[in-house]
């Protein structure tokens, strides 16, 4: 069941597009990932959704009503803010209870269910305090708690776990996602990191200048990317010239084939090529090892090559070296056009 | 960290010799005065002349009305402005131009201004004129010579401190905290009274305080445009300096006033910290 849609969403700030005829169509119960590089519109397409921005066209739809010239106040949505926009001057309770306060529940009401929402994320015994005196990640909890408290049908998070630190974030990035299945919440999660995309989401909504370049689930994503961009963008991709069929090398650039680091391997003979596979001579420029995994990094021709391979390199495969850099012809992903 | 107690201490030193000698030597000087006679002996007879007298209890009344009225005034009328000037203009130097056009009238003494008001204000002045004209009135209001009038000079002269102080506390409230009471479901008034308005509010109180203390020791305002039939407890104060030559009753009305003042701000400010106190509490 569709639960949002967006449809020719279009925004402008003055001369600049922000967002160019954007629809979207997310699913009750899916946690959609808004992937792109700063100034992609991800952000934009967000407090569009929100309600704190008015598009200059197109519709939004949540639940089969048009909530496009709703106030936020009035749409069924709760958004996690990238700062988290804790209110200072109240406690975490307070905080939490805000929202069922708003509802119309009583403060006694209000707080029993913001004391819930503050079990949920394992803050309940901070619920005395004030927000200002907590550590980043627990502010980023109670955030998230006040937009859950509600039990809103959708809710958007706006680069919730950028200010934590890795650590914090790759144990946020678990629960979030735990959060959402247990609630059966619609997650739209707005984010530039790709591993962060790519580790918590159903489909990723990959967004360049103003447009949504591909939308899919992770692995087709970087599987089958749809465009130059998309290859680029997730991961790290080799671009080699191939001939349409995707058996076979090209000399001129007819076609890009995007092959991932891990599909390209180095021989030092051409003898050891496996059966079928496709190769280039290239010359190794660097190569580094970093925690179990080489990377290999060499110049074939105009273009530069990257392999990566678990272990430790050969001994042979040194900088300046001549060595082949082969592939198999199905690892590769002819891009369209 | 020596280097930098001993460096601290100079840069306090001069500062503090300056506030000594200029501030509070000569308050020393009008607080001895006002506890003794005209030839040095000890005496609170002062003080009873001015509190023991129905008449200063009036004047009393008549300057705490017009400071409490000109504090209202100035933050009931200065919050849209510094509203206007900080959320609505978009422009950035026709903002400096507003702002401008605010502290303009600062840079004039305050007995033209007072004086300018007088023509303004006056029987045939602009303001009656105009009224009648618009046939909102059928006779000349009388301005000079009302709490209203002075009343009216005294705002014009301290609205820009209430506009200065919310604006700067309004520019300080993050969007996104009426974003995130909006998202909560909090209708736009709703979301003022709960989340800007008590986040401004410290801005609020230093404006209202500063217009406070500036309005209850309106000298030059009150008695230009009094016409000699409103008196507060300033004017009182310089007659018995200027005119009557008494340092000791004159000290001792001052001190009244001062005394007043400070108990009125203390109180505030205290209720204020109750007040969140108490919202804390619950």
């Amino acid at each position: 069941m569709t639960l949002l849609a967006i449809q020719d969403v279009s925004k402008s700030f003055s001369s600049h597009r922000a967002l160019d005829r954007v629809s979207l169509d997310v699913m009750q119960g899916e946690f959609i990932s808004l992937l792109g590089p700063s100034g992609c519109g991800k952000t934009t397409l967000l407090r569009v959704i929100g309600g704190f921005m008015s598009a200059d066209g197109g519709r939004v739809i949540i639940d089969g009503q048009d909530v496009s010239s709703l106030p936020p106040e009035r749409r069924p949505l709760n958004t996690v803010f990238q700062n988290y926009a804790l209110f200072p001057h109240m406690t975490v309770l307070e905080n939490v209870s805000y929202g069922p306060r708003r509802a119309g529940a009583s403060r006694k009401e209000a707080e029993v269910r913001a004391h819930e929402a503050l079990e949920m994320v394992g803050l309940a015994a901070m619920a005395p305090r004030s927000p200002r005196a907590m550590s980043g990640g627990q502010q980023q909890r109670v955030a998230l708690a006040r937009a859950i408290v509600n039990k809103p049908k959708l809710l958007l998070l706006d680069e919730p776990l950028s200010a934590l630190d890795l650590q914090l974030r790759k144990r946020m990035q678990i629960e979030l996602k735990q959060l959402q299945v247990q609630l059966g919440i619609t997650f739209i999660f707005v984010t530039h990191d790709q591993d962060e995309a790519m580790a918590m989401s159903d489909r990723i909504a990959v967004m360049s200048a103003g447009r949504i370049e591909q939308i899919d689930e992770p692995e087709t994503i970087y599987r089958r990317p749809k465009t130059r961009f998309v290859a680029d963008f997730i991961g790290e991709a080799n671009i080699v010239p191939m001939q349409k069929d995707g058996r076979s090398l090209a000399r001129d650039a007819a076609f890009d084939g995007v092959l991932r680091p891990e599909n390209l391997r180095v021989f030092t003979r051409a003898e050891s090529l496996p059966d079928g596979w496709l190769s280039l001579p290239a010359t190794v420029s660097a190569s580094t090892y970093v925690g179990g995994t080489s990377n290999i990094y060499m110049v074939s021709g105009d273009r530069s090559l990257h392999a990566r391979s678990y272990g430790v390199l050969p001994g042979d495969i040194r900088e300046g070296v001549e060595i082949i850099a082969g592939f198999d012809p199905a690892d590769i992903h002819i891009l369209e056009g | 960290m020596f280097t930098s107690r001993l460096t601290l201490l100079w840069l306090l030193a001069l500062p503090l010799c300056v506030f000594t000698a200029f501030f509070l030597i000569p308050l020393g000087v009008v607080f001895v005065a006002s506890l003794t006679t005209q030839d040095g002996q000890f005496t609170l007879s002062q003080y009873g002349r001015v509190l023991l007298d129905g008449y200063h209890w009036q004047v009393i009344a008549v300057t705490f009305r017009l400071a409490i009225l000109s504090t209202i005034i100035c933050i009931v009328l200065g919050y849209p402005l510094a509203w206007y000037l900080v959320r609505i203009v978009k422009w950035r130097s026709w903002r400096r131009a507003c702002v401008i056009m605010l502290i303009l009238p600062l840079f004039t003494s305050n007995i033209v201004r007072s004086f300018g008001w007088m023509v303004l204000l006056g029987r045939t002045g602009l303001v009656n004129d105009a009224l009648l004209g618009a046939g909102l009135i059928e006779r000349p209001i009388r301005f000079l010579g009302t709490e209203t009038g002075i009343l009216i000079g005294l705002v014009y002269i301290l609205l820009p401190f209430t506009v200065l102080t919310i604006g700067n506390a309004l520019a300080r409230v993050e969007p996104s905290l009426e974003h995130a009471s909006r998202d909560l479901g909090a209708g736009p008034l709703r979301t003022f009274c709960s989340i800007t308005f008590p986040l401004t509010m410290h801005g609020v109180m230093a404006g209202g305080i500063i217009v406070f203390s500036m309005a209850i020791s309106a000298y030059v305002t009150p008695a230009l445009l009094s016409g000699g039939k409103v008196t507060v407890l300033a004017m009182l104060a310089f007659q018995q300096y200027s005119t009557v030559f008494d340092f000791n009753y004159g000290g001792a009305l001052s001190i009244t006033l001062l005394t007043f003042t400070m108990a009125l701000i203390g109180i505030s400010s205290w209720m204020t910290r109750i007040g969140v106190h108490e919202k804390k509490g619950n």
